[in-house]
Formats: C-alpha cells, sequence, structure tokens
C-alpha cells in the first residue's frame, strides 16, 4: 500500500466542503450549516486499478481567498479540490485568480473544481449559465444528493497517481 | 498551594509533549491529554499525523497548525500542534485550546451567516435589475419594429382614404386606420410605462392654464363622440386658481385616459368632470379631478386590480377588462406628480374615479413669449427624404404627392447619396431616419451640422424614427436634429411640423 494521499478542500465558506466530505466518507447529510474553524482530518480509501489508495482529507475553514488560508495546511498537499457554490457569484466570481495562484504557488499539485448544490440546478441557476470556457473542467456535485461526490475525490485521486 | 504548582497543574492539563523519531514512532509522551504508548506509531493517535511524517526528514526548525480537530477515543478536542527540531531531536507540543476555540464558534459562525445572507441579497437585486434591464431593452426593441410597419399600415391607409372609394370601402379603411390606431396607443402607452419605471420619465414645472387643459380636452371628447348617446359635463369649482405651474402635458393625458376610460365602459347616460380645489387659499392647491360616468362599473374584486398593467392584460384572457393600459399610466403619473388616484365603483350604476394632485398657483400672468405663427401654407419647400427602405419611400412619395402643399420631395437611399444630393443642391428641410444602410443617422446629423457651408449645417432636420424612447430622442435632439417625428405619424402631423420649421 502507498503512502497516504494529502487532500485539503478549499474554496469560501458556506460552499458545502464539510457536506462533501461526510458524504463522501460517512454517506451522510445534514441541512444545517456549522462553520468549520480551523481544521478537520478524515481518512478514507479508494481503490483504483485495484490499488488501495488511502486519502487524509483536510477540511479547511472557508476563505474568500486561498492566500488567507494558514500556510500549514497546505504544506505537503497531493491534490486539491476547490469548491464554489453555483448558487452563490461571490463564491466563484474569483475562480481564475485562485486556480492561477494554486498553478503557480502548488504547480505540480493537481486541482479538481467542483461547483456544488447542483441540486438546485433549474430553481435558483441554470446549468447553461456554467457552460463557459472557465467551467469546462468543473464537475457540478450535489452533498445533498450524492451526485457527483465519489466521482470527484475518483478524479483527483487518478490525477495524484498519474 | 503555591503559585508554582497551581500554574505547573494548569499547564499539565493543557499541554502534552511528545518525542518522536524521524519515522513518527513515539520515543516518550508525557501523556497529559491523550494516552499513548512508547513504540506505537504517532498516526495510529490520529489521522492527522499521516501527512505530518513525510515532513520529518526536512524539518526546519518548526512547524505550527493551529486549530486542528482531533477526536480520539471519545474525547473531541481542539489543538494547537507545534512540530519541533530541538538538538536534533523532535518533539511534538500539543495544547489543548478547546475552549478558547469554542467560544469563538458562535462568533464565526454568525459573521459568516450575516456575509452570506448580505451577498445573497445583492446578487437578487442584481438579478432582478438585469430582469428589469432585459424587459426594458426587449420593449423598446419590440416597440421599434412595430412601429416602422404600423407607419406604413397607417400612412397609405390615410393615402387611400383620401381616393375616391365607396361608402363599404370607406367604412373598410376605417376600421383599418381605427384599428391601427389603437396599436399605436398600446405602443405609447407600453413607453410610457417604462419610461416612467425607468425613471426617464420627469415631470416638469412650466406655468400653465388649468382652464384651457379643462375646456380643450372635454371639446376634443364633445368633438370626437358626437352623436352619442352620452352627454359630458364639467364643472371647475369657484375656488379652484386657474394659474398654475405643472406638467400640463402629463395632466392632460391623465384627463385623456379618464375620460377615455368612462366612454369605453359608458353606453348611455352622463359623463361629469369636476375639478375641486381641497386646499384653498394656500400656495399650493390641492386640486381633485372627479371624473363620473353612468356606465356598466366595475365589480369589487376588480377594482384592486384595475391599476395593474399586467392584470389587465392578462387575467381575464376571455373577457378582458378592456381598460388598456391608460389606468395604470393615470396612476403612475398622478404618483410621479406627489399625488394619489382613487376609485368608487358599483356595478351597472357607475364609477367615479378621484385624482388628487397638489399644484403651485401663481398669481401673475407669466409672461408668454411670441412665436411666429404659421402662414397655413407651406411656400414651394424641397425637402429631402432620407430612406432606404422601400415602402417607407413608396409611402413618403403618396404623402407628399396628395397633400395640398408645394413640397417637392427627393429621396437619398444612402448616406453618401445624401451627401452628394447636399452638395449639388439646396433643401429647406431633411426627414432622416435613425439608421440606414451605410451611416446611422446621428452621424449623419453631425456630418451635416459640421458642414463648413452654413447652407448646409443649418438645414432643419427631422428625425422620424419608431426608436421612441425618451432617451433616444434626447440623443438625436443632443446630436443637432431640429424636431422628432415618432412613428406612426399622420401625414397632418408631418406637414405641420415641416411648416414649422
Amino acid at each position: 500500500m502507498s503512502h497516504p494521499k494529502k487532500i485539503v478542500i478549499l474554496g469560501h465558506f458556506g460552499v458545502g466542503k464539510t457536506s462533501l466530505i461526510r458524504q463522501f466518507v460517512d454517506s451522510q447529510f445534514s441541512e444545517d450549516y456549522l462553520v468549520t474553524v480551523g481544521v478537520h482530518v478524515k481518512k478514507k480509501s479508494v481503490t483504483i486499478d485495484n490499488n488501495e489508495i488511502t486519502l487524509v482529507i483536510w477540511d479547511i475553514e472557508g476563505n474568500t481567498s486561498i492566500d488567507k488560508a494558514r500556510k500549514s495546511y497546505l504544506l505537503g498537499s497531493h491534490g486539491f479540490i476547490y469548491v464554489f457554490d453555483l448558487t452563490r457569484p461571490e463564491t466563484y466570481a474569483n475562480l481564475k485568480d485562485q486556480l492561477s495562484y494554486l498553478n503557480e504557488e502548488y504547480s505540480n499539485v493537481p486541482v479538481v473544481v467542483l461547483g456544488n448544490k447542483a441540486d438546485q440546478f433549474g430553481t435558483t441557476v441554470s446549468k447553461e449559465y456554467f457552460s463557459t470556457k472557465e467551467f469546462e473542467d468543473c464537475l457540478f456535485t450535489s452533498a445533498l444528493t450524492g451526485e457527483n461526490v465519489d466521482n470527484a475525490f475518483v478524479k483527483l485521486t487518478k490525477k495524484i497517481i498519474e | 498551594m503555591s503559585l508554582s504548582n497551581i500554574k505547573s497543574n494548569f499547564f499539565k492539563n493543557k499541554i502534552q509533549v511528545l518525542q518522536i523519531d524521524t519515522e513518527g514512532t513515539i520515543l516518550e509522551s508525557d501523556n497529559s491529554l491523550f494516552v499513548v504508548k512508547n513504540g506505537t506509531s504517532i498516526v495510529d493517535l490520529h489521522p492527522f499525523f499521516y501527512t505530518i511524517t513525510p515532513e520529518l526528514e526536512n524539518l526546519g526548525d518548526a512547524i505550527s497548525y493551529p486549530c486542528v480537530n482531533v477526536e480520539i477515543g471519545d474525547e473531541e478536542k481542539i489543538i494547537d500542534i507545534e512540530v519541533k527540531k530541538i538538538d536534533n531531536e523532535i518533539y511534538i507540543t500539543i495544547i489543548d485550546f478547546t475552549q478558547h476555540y469554542q467560544d469563538s464558534h458562535p462568533l464565526v459562525q454568525e459573521k459568516n451567516e450575516a456575509s452570506i445572507a448580505k451577498n445573497k441579497l445583492a446578487f437578487e437585486r442584481e438579478l432582478l435589475f438585469a430582469k428589469e434591464d432585459f424587459k426594458n431593452s426587449f420593449l423598446a426593441h419590440l416597440n421599434h419594429e412595430i412601429r416602422n410597419p404600423l407607419n406604413s399600415l397607417l400612412g397609405f391607409t390615410e393615402v387611400l382614404s383620401k381616393t375616391n372609394l365607396t361608402f363599404q370601402q370607406k367604412e373598410t379603411v376605417n376600421v383599418i386606420t381605427k384599428t391601427g390606431t389603437h396599436i399605436k396607443v398600446l405602443m405609447d402607452d407600453l413607453l410610457d410605462i417604462s419610461n416612467i419605471e425607468t425613471g426617464l420619465l420627469t415631470i416638469k414645472n412650466i406655468p400653465f392654464n388649468l382652464n384651457n387643459i379643462v375646456v380643450n380636452i372635454i371639446k376634443h371628447f364633445q368633438i370626437k363622440q358626437k352623436g352619442s348617446n352620452i352627454e359630458l359635463n364639467y364643472i371647475i369649482g369657484k375656488k379652484v386658481p386657474t394659474k398654475l405651474y405643472g406638467d400640463p402635458t402629463r395632466l392632460n393625458q391623465i384627463l385623456y385616459n379618464l375620460l377615455h376610460n368612462a366612454y369605453h365602459n359608458t353606453e348611455e347616460g352622463a359623463i361629469s368632470l369636476e375639478v375641486i380645489n381641497k386646499t384653498p387659499g394656500e400656495p399650493t392647491a390641492l386640486l381633485n379631478f372627479i371624473i363620473k360616468d353612468t356606465g356598466k362599473g366595475i365589480s369589487s374584486k376588480n377594482l384592486d386590480k384595475l391599476f395593474d398593467s399586467y392584470v389587465q392584460l392578462e387575467v381575464e384572457k376571455i373577457k378582458p377588462l378592456g381598460q388598456g393600459l391608460g389606468l395604470k399610466i393615470v396612476q403612475d403619473l398622478a404618483q410621479l406628480m406627489g399625488g394619489e388616484v382613487s376609485v368608487k365603483s358599483e356595478l351597472n350604476t357607475g364609477s367615479e374615479f378621484s385624482v388628487e394632485i397638489p399644484f403651485k398657483t401663481r398669481e401673475k400672468a407669466t409672461k408668454k413669449k411670441t412665436v411666429p405663427k404659421g402662414s397655413g401654407l407651406l411656400l414651394s419647400k424641397r425637402i429631402l427624404a432620407v430612406e432606404d427602405d422601400q415602402i417607407s419611400q413608396m409611402l413618403l412619395m403618396k404623402q407628399f404627392l396628395s397633400d395640398d402643399s408645394s413640397c417637392y420631395l427627393e429621396i437619398a437611399a444612402s448616406g453618401a447619396q445624401t451627401k452628394e444630393l447636399l452638395e449639388k443642391k439646396q433643401y429647406n428641410a431633411i426627414i432622416l431616419k435613425r439608421k440606414i444602410q451605410d451611416i446611422s443617422g446621428l452621424e449623419l446629423i453631425e456630418y451635416i451640422r459640421n458642414h463648413p457651408d452654413t447652407n448646409i449645417s443649418e438645414i432643419p432636420i427631422i428625425i422620424a424614427t419608431g426608436m421612441a424612447m425618451i432617451e433616444e430622442q434626447e440623443e438625436a435632439l443632443a446630436a443637432g436634429a431640429s424636431a422628432f417625428l415618432k412613428k406612426p405619424y399622420t401625414q397632418k402631423e408631418l406637414f405641420k411640423l415641416l411648416e414649422k420649421l
């Protein structure tokens, strides 16, 4: 078994980072928003091409910008998941800058971008709105229904072990 | 107990120190917070430490991890972790800040929730504005698209009505004219509502005579409704000042819409307009205009919806209320003028609309500027129409040919042709549209107004267009147009304007 891979979940507060991890690790969801202070660390194993890989997932407190996150939290990361809330434009308004920052500061660390709360497509937000280039590699997830949650972690793990 | 003992006990319960090797194996621990066995791996304590061990080989002086939430055994703690290298030995210090971080949690929660709510509100507001902008631009576009063909329809109908027609043909032409005019009124109303909603419509404050407004509008309806079974009366109260400051055009529009509405709903009986001053002797007169009719009345369930344009157009699809958009405009205008509208009605008995608007009174008559009146005759004028649409060209030719005036019309189909004709001939006026194939109307105005030859630069220009939004009119006039003729226009309106210029 290879050494565990550290994945850090980034994004604004309230975008559903904790809910995504909870859905992925414990298959649970809660409607209540409970702010994350500091960091919670969870562990889950995934199997990719018959290889079991342990993921150590760092659920860090939300920040409007990655450079505001505590540096030690990001130290030694093998992959990043950047989450935004599809229903709140302020959470993806600076997406391009955030990804550029990661590319500059952590150039060899793969990133997966998630547009969360996809269950609200058609109510407060339209899928077509996110068809522009900026969002072309983005996965639409729902921590509520579980849509694409496992896919997101598998996608990142594959990128890490490539 | 000594102070140092108290202090020592306090730290003992809050701080745990462990020594580990570069592989993460625990060499020693004081077990103050968590009980661990020497020789076991630090990663067994919590998954957090999985990601620490790879850093140990290349550890500098220290790394700090504040505010780490851990569940170890049955205990949930929020700790600060510091990994330090001292004399080539690796030490981990765990400090329990659970109480401190838990206390700050509600504050962060509140701050984040407030921020999310604030941004959500701002987003919804933005969305609303975007929708409103889209609606207004759609409306302006639609208005323009309809006005141009409507102008041709009404123009040709007018030309046709002046030819030799049988009685039946005349009746048919009348119906077409009435229908076309009705569409025009609806287009104008929609524009007014849009202008009011976007704040483009402003209320003037100019001197005017109330008597003239009331008498003229009564005369208009008396002539228009001649032969109907409806008696039209008006009373202007004795204490009503007639010399006022305000917006006569908009007041006229309010009274016109209310009288039109009264006629629409009354088959026989009487319609009356009464004006009362509710604040006699005051410098600002609160005038109450009461329009009564003996018509079919409005049911109480429909009274509330009466001033809602959307309801008027949509609610009763099978049997519409039939009021058009006039009442919505009355309410909007009255509110813009600082007044209000109310209505009382009884089914099959009649309705009473009451509008209260404050007007400043004026003591002395304002000296009117003398404006030379038109002769009523157009003395051999050469007019250049810039028009690239063939149907509109044909309509203009027919309008000029069928008119008694001695105007001579020439048509230029492009900006280039216009410039060429202006160099060759002298014109008394130019009729110009907003968009021509090779140049915009505004650019052409700029070209003309900046021409070194004053015979060209001073030619009066009429902008005739279906783009009838207020800002478009203002833009054309600001660019140097002499007058704005909103499509659809009648032959009479066109020649009256040509005579004025």
